[in-house]
């Protein structure tokens, strides 16, 4: 579990984040969201350690970021990957990359062998074991940096805007390899995004606003209330917005709708009244 | 359409052979011992068997001739130069004259001499880099570099330094051509006018490249820490280099044709 105690944060005298509380329980995804420097890349920083909390704390299954004994545990724990692909890959050769983890963790060859064969097989990547990693295409880097991540087996995956920098063909597969991981491995997920399809996936719904907690449920209530939605930076599903426009010029339409399913039978209700 | 293509294997030639089979380090080694060797020997007879031996060797490795000769291109410049300057400027008996130039036998000798040693010395090396991937050989720089512990030389973090920045030299290739676009959409042209205009007019392509390297740095730091890199204690690696029966002989054989070299210069 990882747990965020009174939380603040502040680069010199910029404040970032104002006495934070939260809790991610084992078994979750949780969709995090707010508008750009909303203070999300800061809280994922938090997460691993990377950056330690000027007051309050952050406990990794108990353990506190800011002691120095356990940063390590902690890193192996908190699986992290960044926005840009090209800046977190580390070697030259696809399956050297994937070691690179495992390598730091000081893990006998044989073991980093077994690991490496296993991620590469999860997430598909055999045929490019032994590609250069910058003939890959965008999409290919950043499931190399997911799988550089998993071979260290963490317990908890967090991404940052994994998706932003990739064409909508590559965001689906990645969605698809964190949604197996999610549902076969049991990996829980903190997942940063603008995207609202990307947030459906969530289990539950983190927003951040000018450094406070500013919304916290499902993406369900998250996308009952539109002016919510945008203060964070993220765009309506195009059917809720079509609803919300619908609603707006006088349709009596029940709010929020997700599907153009939902809509049609909505649609279809009203007409039937009249 | 590209202008930096092929970068990031190197002068890498991949293709199977014994030669491209053994391992870095007896390759490096090697190569630095028959260098020292080929710089040491005065005689111009004694060039002759490093001839034939660099002969052999490139025969083994499948290097295609073309890619072998193509090599000796960028020193083809200082070649002749050294060349003509040993053959005029070296004094002792007079063989013929051209105008007021003297050619001596001494300096006829001289220049073929060095002439020899640069081409020996362009053709090992690129043999070196042919036959070896840049990882292999930053892998077998870090083996090496052991060896010189106890002079607290940083093995692990020079050979990190080194395959980081063979990983990011397609990269930034990547980065300048993106730039370099950019920037030529909005109207800059690049190594036009005069000298000191053209290195200006690479002033726009440079100052975001760098700043774009120094961003690119930090990101890569971050993502580094964030996978528990803490420098080389206690790292181990996926693969170990190993010396199998075919890189001892390889060791043995580079040994004795330096040994027969030099005890012929002795009798």
């Amino acid at each position: 579990m990882i747990k965020l105690i009174d939380v603040s944060f502040s680069y010199g005298d910029r404040e970032i984040f104002d006495g934070i509380n939260m809790e991610i329980g084992d078994g979750e995804w949780v969709a995090l969201v707010g508008a750009n420097g909303s203070g999300k890349s800061t809280l994922i920083k938090l997460l691993n350690g990377l950056l330690v909390p000027t007051k309050g704390r952050v406990l990794i299954d108990g353990m506190d970021t800011r002691d120095e004994g356990n940063v390590w545990e902690i890193r192996r724990r908190v699986g992290v990957v960044f926005q840009n692909p090209d800046t977190q890959i580390v070697a030259s050769i696809v399956e050297d990359d994937i070691a690179f983890g495992p390598e730091n963790l000081g893990l006998a060859p044989e073991e980093i062998r077994e690991r490496v064969e296993q991620v590469l097989k999860v997430l598909r990547l055999e045929p490019f074991r032994s590609s250069p990693t910058y003939a890959l295409s965008g999409g290919q880097k950043q499931k190399l940096a997911i799988a550089g991540v998993l071979a260290m087996k963490p317990r908890y995956l967090v991404l940052d805007e994994p998706t932003s920098m990739l064409d909508p063909p590559s965001r689906r597969d990645i969605n698809k390899i964190i949604k197996f991981l999610y549902d076969k491995e049991k990996i829980t997920v903190v997942y940063s995004t603008h995207n609202p399809e990307e947030i459906f996936y969530a289990t539950r719904v983190i927003a951040l606003s000018k450094g406070t907690l500013f919304f916290n449920g499902t993406p369900w209530e998250f996308f009952s209330n539109p002016e919510r939605v945008w203060k964070c930076g993220v765009k309506l599903p195009i059917i809720t917005h079509l609803c919300y426009k619908l609603k707006k010029r006088g349709l009596d339409l029940s709010f929020p709708i997700f599907s153009p399913k939902e809509l049609a039978e909505e649609l279809w209700r009203l007409k039937s009244k009249m | 359409m590209s202008y930096f293509p092929n970068v990031g294997m190197g002068t890498f030639i991949p293709v199977d052979s014994i030669v491209h089979r053994i391992d870095p380090r007896v390759k490096i080694v090697s190569v630095l011992l028959l260098l020292v060797f080929l710089f040491v020997s005065k005689n111009l007879l004694h060039l002759m068997p490093y001839m034939v031996f660099t002969g052999i060797l490139f025969y083994l490795s499948k290097i295609p001739i073309k890619a072998v000769l193509k090599g000796l291109k960028p020193i083809l410049f200082l070649l002749l130069f050294a060349f003509l300057f040993q053959i005029f400027f070296t004094p002792g008996t007079v063989w013929f004259k051209i105008g007021f130039l003297a050619v001596t036998k001494e300096g006829v000798n001289m220049a073929l001499l060095i002439g020899l040693r640069l081409v020996l010395l362009v053709f090992l090396t690129n043999l070196l880099t042919f036959t070896t991937s840049p990882v292999s050989i930053t892998d077998g720089m870090e083996e090496l570099l052991k060896f010189f512990k106890f002079l607290k030389v940083p093995s692990h973090e020079i050979a990190m330094t080194m395959s980081i920045s063979l990983r990011f030299i397609p990269t930034l290739f990547e980065e300048a051509e993106r730039i370099m676009k950019a920037q030529m959409a909005r109207g800059a042209e690049f190594g036009t006018g005069r000298f000191l205009e053209r290195i200006r007019s690479y002033i726009p392509l440079v100052i975001p490249l760098f700043i774009g390297v120094f961003r690119k740095a930090e990101e890569l730091a971050i993502a580094m820490e964030s996978r528990c890199y803490k420098g080389g204690e206690g790292r181990t690696r996926l693969k170990k280099l190993k010396l199998e029966a075919r890189d001892y002989i390889a060791m043995v054989i580079v040994i004795l044709f330096l040994v027969a070299n030099v005890m012929w210069g002795w009798f």
